[in-house]
């Protein structure tokens, strides 16, 4: 086994007076592909935006591929660390989040040229082979507003990939979408996935989960309460919610 | 419509019958305002004609101006239409830099910018435009600062539509969504770049027809700058000259078809930019 990329350590998260993050660690070695799965409000999207710090961790410390954060730094030398951390990793949301006044192309370059520098003409070609590998390079002057939620969502997807992350989030992608639009979202999702790419996964699809994750981890009310291969946790629950859980997917509730 | 046109065609479908039928209504409406709009107009000028109605034993005078006076002074009040566009420009020019400076300020975390915001806005809106005008124009003196007419009418509209404007600025920065901030910091942006890249080219869209109806409002309170005695504008010119020849009632009609024309001419131009945002696309 690879050394770990994502390094999160006894992390806690307050928001207000609630503790929605107990003391939570976790590794993540190179290439693998984690599910995170629990119940809405288990706190799996918090922990997850809390590794390129959309959320500020409360305490504990965050390592992405050789950088590490610790909750408690302060000032220019935490926004330092936070921008590489947000450098090696991309992000993908539920709400697509493209940029409406930019073109799909303008949209995929914003990152290499605003955020590295990179020059235009170089970048178009990197976001043209993204836009490609997501089938979406015919779009690519078309502007968001005209495209179907799982069009946007593979955009988005080449947007985080073109920045050449070590890492990709994902919050729950397919969550916004109409069923049919699911399946086109999760497939570009795997071809990532088998290309190598770390990802980390928080989602209600157990299909997705069974078939590409190398590993799924529940999480319920702030603490992961089983970490297992998707054979072991599907066929075999050790822990009573997780069983619910899974439960609850097969009759079709969230 | 003759039969025999429509064979061979598949006849109109029921959607489309309502759909026409629909449209006429709509052009009916707005064929009856426009009509209506026409009587209105009539009947004003009928009112200022100079014409006698006698109906049996009542009897009416409507009101009769000095065309003479019209005539002679009308290129003189016109002239002023330059220096009240000017002043108007300039000012909303000034407005807008000030209003996004304070609805910036306002998302300041930093106490000193956000009181900096804060207090602007307080202090003008707690107080009234014309004495703004004034205090530039004849405060200032005393302490030993000259203004002109133009640059004190202007310095006080600037900072009083500022003010005001600043709300349509942060109502349009709210409007960008929490996502897209995320989205760009996700990408490693600053928070100036997400700023200037990400949210403000959205904000300003969404202000500029707000920011239309502003400029609008301000050609017609650009009339308060003419109480400063020393801007030539519309205003200005048309109590001059209906003061000196006691021809007040002709001037200040004069001037008021200025600005209504003005103001009709610029609400059509602020319409077409309105639809054009409004497609979307861009």
């Amino acid at each position: 086994m690879s050394l770990p990329i994502v390094k999160i350590s006894n992390l806690d998260k307050y928001f207000g007076r609630l503790h929605v993050l107990k003391n939570i660690s976790l590794e993540v070695p190179e290439r693998q592909v984690v599910c995170l799965i629990g119940r809405s409000g288990s706190g799996k999207s918090t922990l997850l935006r809390c590794v390129n710090f959309l959320e500020d961790p409360s305490h504990g410390s965050i390592e992405v591929d050789g950088v590490h954060v610790e909750a408690e730094a302060k000032g220019k030398e935490r926004r330092q660390l936070i921008h590489d951390v947000r450098l090696k990793t991309g992000m993908v949301f539920q709400e697509f989040n493209l940029f409406p006044h930019m073109s799909v192309l303008e949209n995929v370059i914003e990152g290499p040229v605003t955020v590295k520098g990179m020059d235009r003409n170089h970048a178009i070609e990197l976001a043209e082979q993204s836009l490609d590998s997501v089938g979406m390079l015919w779009k690519k002057d078309e502007y968001p507003l005209r495209l179907s939620g799982g069009q946007k969502q593979r955009i988005a997807i080449a947007r985080a990939l073109t920045m050449e992350p070590r890492v990709m989030l994902f919050d729950e992608p397919t969550s916004a979408l109409d069923p049919e639009l699911i399946g086109e979202v999760l497939n570009v999702m795997k071809k990532v996935a088998y290309e190598g790419m770390t990802m980390i996964v928080v989602t209600h699809e157990m299909g997705f989960a069974r078939e590409v994750a190398d590993r799924v981890i529940v999480m319920s009310e702030g603490e992961l309460i089983e970490d297992a291969t998707p054979d072991e946790l599907f066929a075999q629950p050790k822990d009573q919610r997780t069983k619910a859980l899974i439960d609850r997917y097969r009759t079709g509730e969230r | 419509m003759a039969s025999t046109t429509q064979q061979g065609k598949a006849p109109p479908s029921q959607a489309e019958l309502l759909y026409q039928a629909q449209l006429r209504k709509e052009r009916l409406f707005r064929t009856h305002v426009g009509v209506s709009w026409g009587v209105l107009f009539l009947i004003l000028i009928f009112l200022f004609s100079g014409q006698e109605i006698r109906l049996g034993s009542f009897q009416y005078q409507t009101i009769q101006l000095d065309s003479e006076f019209i005539l002679k002074n009308l290129s003189f009040i016109a002239q002023g239409l330059g220096q009240t566009l000017l002043i108007s420009v300039l000012s909303i020019l000034v407005a807008m830099t000030l209003a996004l400076l304070a609805a910036l300020g306002r998302l300041s975390t930093f106490p000193p910018i956000y009181a900096i915001s804060t207090f602007y806005v307080s202090l003008i809106r707690g107080t009234p435009l014309y004495l703004q005008i004034f205090f530039f124009f004849l405060a200032l003196p005393q302490l030993g600062i000259n203004l002109s007419g133009v640059v004190a009418g202007v310095t006080a509209l600037g900072l009083n539509y500022g003010a005001y404007m600043s709300e349509t600025f942060r109502a349009g920065l709210s409007s960008v969504g929490k996502g897209q901030r995320e989205a760009a910091m996700a990408l490693g942006m600053t928070p100036g770049q997400t700023m200037k890249r990400i949210v403000l080219p959205q904000a300003l869209r969404f202000a500029i027809p707000p920011m239309g109806n502003d400029f609008i409002s301000m050609t017609k309170d650009s009339a308060l700058v003419s109480a400063t005695g020393f801007v030539h504008e519309l205003m200005w010119r048309a109590v001059k000259v209906g003061r000196a020849q006691f021809n007040n009632l002709e001037a200040l009609i004069m001037a008021a078809m200025f600005y209504w024309v003005l103001t009709l001419i610029l609400t059509y131009f602020q319409g077409k930019l309105e639809a054009r945002l409004a497609r979307g696309d861009r």
